[in-house]
């Protein structure tokens, strides 16, 4: 009979909590209690308590005695669930004061300050990286936030070039305000190609074709990431 | 370790299913291929009505290998399956999104445009 109470504790618990879960339970008690005869009856008086169970279980009058039993248990074992949560809660409090000690943070992490600072020298990089875009009319400038995405960097420029004239000017442009401003030298495409890559670590700009913008969709790939608003006019995306 | 023989899985949406490495590109005499090495390959098998046929030569990206990459930092990395993503002479993917994960070595080896439409990186 222990071990049945046990069962039924859990289930009130997960039942008064998530209904779903309980559901799932339900559909499983009856299998389960047909093999124990004599857990049929609480389990079925569980069910019909908990609110958000649609079941229309018909018991017995024989076993409406055990209701009233079932209840006074019922609200026992929710109390004890209940101070069960809050027990586990301070132990796992006292737990932490006593050993947090133990789990150490890496050294070479910065402070949130840092981060924030590195965001925004990233920021003014790739906003001045779009500016020199736009000059070389560039269209349909888009720069996008991607640091909660990926780790791997902190801002995409995705820029619309005309021919592979144009996407040469612009990344020779780019490469060379880089350069001669902040000292950075870009990986990536060294020749005009139809998606054109410049990495330079945080901010990775691609210059496409318009056919290759249509066809790779970055900024569907990508919708989740925050876009940042340009200071200057931005060419439409596509010759009148 | 990819050799000339090697069947591989696709991990883009180009259209192939499996490859078969017949040479590595960049050196005269090397035997095994790694990640972020390029491949010459042939379709062994194509999704219907795709661009991509079977039989077709390619050119493809190693991206996944069952043998283990080590880092400097000691990490190690093991897939369950060798597979690669078909580029073209240009070093554009032939598909749009990439499937699976994939190691940040390809960064490194100039790949970024794998990367960049690639779901999770290691």
């Amino acid at each position: 009979m222990a071990a049945s109470t046990a069962l039924f504790i859990a289930g009130a618990g997960a039942g008064s909590h998530f209904s779903g879960e309980f559901q799932l339970l339900g559909r499983f008690e009856p299998g389960f209690s047909q093999r124990h005869g004599r857990q049929t009856g609480w389990l079925w008086l569980n069910e019909q308590q908990l609110p958000h169970c649609n079941r229309l279980c018909q018991i017995p009058r024989a076993k409406k005695l055990k209701l009233k039993l079932s209840f006074a248990l019922r609200k026992d074992s929710d109390d004890n669930f209940l101070s069960n949560v809050e027990d586990t809660d301070e132990m796992f409090d006292d737990l932490f004061n006593k050993h947090g000690k133990v789990v150490f943070r890496r050294n070479d992490q910065k402070p949130p300050s840092a981060e924030v600072d590195d965001d925004a020298e990233s920021l003014s990089f790739a906003v001045a990286m779009a500016k020199v875009a736009s000059e070389v009319k560039a269209a349909d400038i888009r720069v996008l936030f991607v640091k909660p995405l990926v780790y791997w960097t902190r801002f995409f420029i995705i820029a619309t070039a005309f021919s592979r004239p144009q996407i040469d000017a612009i990344a020779s442009k780019i490469r060379d305000l880089a350069e001669k401003k902040y000292g950075k030298v870009p990986s990536g495409d060294t020749k005009p190609n139809s998606w054109t890559l410049l990495d330079f670590g945080d901010v990775v700009i691609h210059v496409f074709l318009p056919q290759q913008r249509a066809f790779y969709n970055l900024e569907e790939f990508y919708g989740n990431a925050t876009p940042i608003e340009l200071p200057f006019e931005n060419q439409p995306p596509f010759r009148s | 370790m990819i050799q000339s023989q090697t069947h591989l899985n696709v991990a883009d949406n180009s259209g192939a299913r499996e490859l078969m490495c017949i040479r590595i590109i960049g050196t005269s005499n090397r035997r095994y291929a790694h990640i972020g090495d390029v491949i010459v390959a042939v379709i062994k098998e194509a999704a219907p009505n795709s661009p991509l046929e079977r039989s077709e030569v390619i050119r493809a990206v190693i991206v996944r290998t069952c043998k283990e990459l080590k880092r400097d930092n000691g990490m190690i990395i093991r897939y369950d399956d060798n597979a690669a993503v078909v580029i073209d002479q240009e070093g554009n993917p032939k598909g749009t999104r990439i499937f699976g994960a994939i190691a940040r070595e390809l960064r490194q080896l100039n790949f970024t445009k794998i990367v960049s439409l690639a779901p999770e990186v290691l």
